[in-house]
């Protein structure tokens, strides 16, 4: 992407800033809905290569719970969390109020699938409610879908629209995890190309 | 020392295509809506292996690559006949030279986009020729051409940096096949390019009566039912399955579809691959 996609040390601190600003109502949003202490980094934002993709989320054969979910309007794009499979379980428990322990895996029960969509729903609604009322446009996520496999095998869906024009991706990506909980989940959102050079005329005009 | 101890194994990462002979293993880690494509000639054992993301070179978007050439070779008819085929494909010959210093002169990063060069140009060998283009420019891309090559010496100036290596004598498929893999880098990642480059390189170390054995192309995420994400898997196998019959080679074996990813291992000494999901392993 870096090939058409000269960003200048502005925009690109632009990109950075919605992103932390994102990441802020993520962390606000989950330590609300688990009552409980939020450890949210500030988020990358960076292109990484195809190839590398992989083991930017921690190696190509590693198992792992993920939940894509498409974003559609005035900007089109994805977002994705990534799980480890001890921290989905962990994360299904905190959300079911029970023992941790007792989920062992993400479709163990209808119950805990619905309630780590519906948590993803939130997460990505929060972060893109603060988009648009940066931007002043419409933004949506669309119903969540839920896959445990393998690292690569999950990150396909990811590079084929930018596969066919770029050899690599601009990401926002950030850490979550839950103080005194084994998490070590990943957020991450991605814009396909007319949506970046649409999001950086907007701030240019919002910022100057 | 086993003798398995020696023996490498080689990741073919997303898009990317590979070769081995008679020992060694290709691998290729978490296929999902991607189709991993291995051909072996089990007589002469040596395989490849594509891993191939998206169906059709035509989708793309990538400015065209640079196809200009500079041809390096002593002997003239060598070099006309090299010609010839070049640019009856769509290469053109922006300089042509017939030893070391000359190629290294001739040489301009902004108008050459490769370097095809005999391994035996007089003043300097290929080799040192190829670190003085190098220290010139660290990107050029450079296919030397040669004679005699045994497997070993293959690895060797592969490890010393060139692009390819084209076995002489050569035919016209295989000269373009493999300067199509080092100019159209970037194509790779589509089936239709991958597959005749991928027949090509095993051709040119003298594989032949290739079969197939195909693996991949899931829809990891079964609720998505979208024509660009949802039929990928799907529209890949489609494209990867025409290919090789144009090219007239069978298939032995495939693990394809359904919804869930593979790592193939493809051992080279017999042709044998082991699949890993996760949860099972098996043998295709």
């Amino acid at each position: 992407m870096k090939d058409f996609l000269k960003l200048t040390d502005m925009e690109f601190d632009a990109l950075k800033e919605m992103g932390n600003i994102g990441a802020g109502h993520i962390a606000t949003a989950i330590s609300q809905i688990l009552g409980k202490d939020v450890d949210i980094n500030i988020p990358d934002t960076k292109f990484i290569d195809i190839s590398d993709f992989a083991d930017y989320l921690g190696g190509a054969e590693k198992i792992v719970s993920a939940i894509y979910v498409p974003i559609t309007g005035s900007i089109n794009g994805e977002a994705i969390f990534i799980f480890p499979q001890q921290g989905s379980n962990e994360l299904i428990d905190l959300l079911l109020n029970q023992p941790i322990g007792t989920n062992k895996k993400i479709d163990d029960s209808m119950l805990g699938e619905s309630a780590f969509k519906e948590l993803s729903n939130i997460l990505t609604g929060s972060f893109l409610n603060s988009l648009s009322k940066m931007l002043d446009i419409q933004i949506m996520p669309s119903p969540p879908h839920v896959a445990t496999d393998m690292v690569q095998a999950i990150i396909d869906l990811l590079l084929i629209n930018v596969g066919s024009y770029a050899d690599s991706i601009l990401c926002v990506g950030t850490k979550i995890d839950v103080m005194g909980h084994d998490i070590n989940g990943k957020f991450l959102i991605l814009f396909d190309k007319d949506s970046l050079l649409t999001m950086l005329d907007l701030l240019h005009e919002k910022f100057g | 020392m086993r003798n398995s101890d020696k023996m490498e194994e080689k990741i073919i990462g997303i898009g990317k295509i590979d070769i081995a002979f008679q020992q060694g293993t290709l691998t290729t880690i978490g296929l999902g809506s991607c189709v991993g494509v291995m051909l072996y000639d089990k007589v002469n054992k040596i395989g490849g292996m594509a891993h191939v993301m998206l169906p059709h070179s035509k989708e793309s978007n990538f400015d065209q690559p640079n196809k200009t050439i500079l041809l390096s070779e002593h002997d003239p008819h060598l070099r006309q006949q090299l010609k010839g085929i070049l640019e009856r494909s769509e290469y053109n010959i922006g300089e042509e030279a017939d030893e070391a210093f000359e190629t290294v002169r001739k040489y301009d990063k902004l108008t050459m986009g490769l370097i095809v060069m005999s391994r035996y140009i007089p003043e300097i060998q290929g080799i040192e020729t190829m670190r003085m283009l190098r220290e010139k420019d660290t990107e050029s891309k450079v296919i030397l051409l040669s004679d005699h090559l045994d497997h070993t010496t293959y690895m060797e100036l592969i490890e010393q940096g060139a692009n390819d290596v084209i076995v002489h004598p050569f035919n016209e498929q295989t000269v373009l096949g493999i300067t199509d893999f080092v100019v159209l880098e970037r194509h790779i990642r589509f089936a239709d390019v991958a597959i005749p480059i991928l027949v090509s390189r095993i051709k040119n170390l003298g594989g032949n009566h290739l079969e197939a054995k195909l693996i991949g192309g899931a829809n990891i995420f079964p609720s998505i039912h979208t024509q660009n994400i949802g039929e990928i898997g799907h529209r890949n196998i489609e494209s990867v399955k025409y290919e090789l019959s144009q090219l007239q080679i069978p298939i032995l074996a495939e693990d394809l579809g359904d919804h869930y990813g593979r790592t193939a291992r493809f051992d080279i000494a017999t042709g044998t691959v082991k699949v890993k999901t996760k949860d099972k392993e098996y043998e295709l």
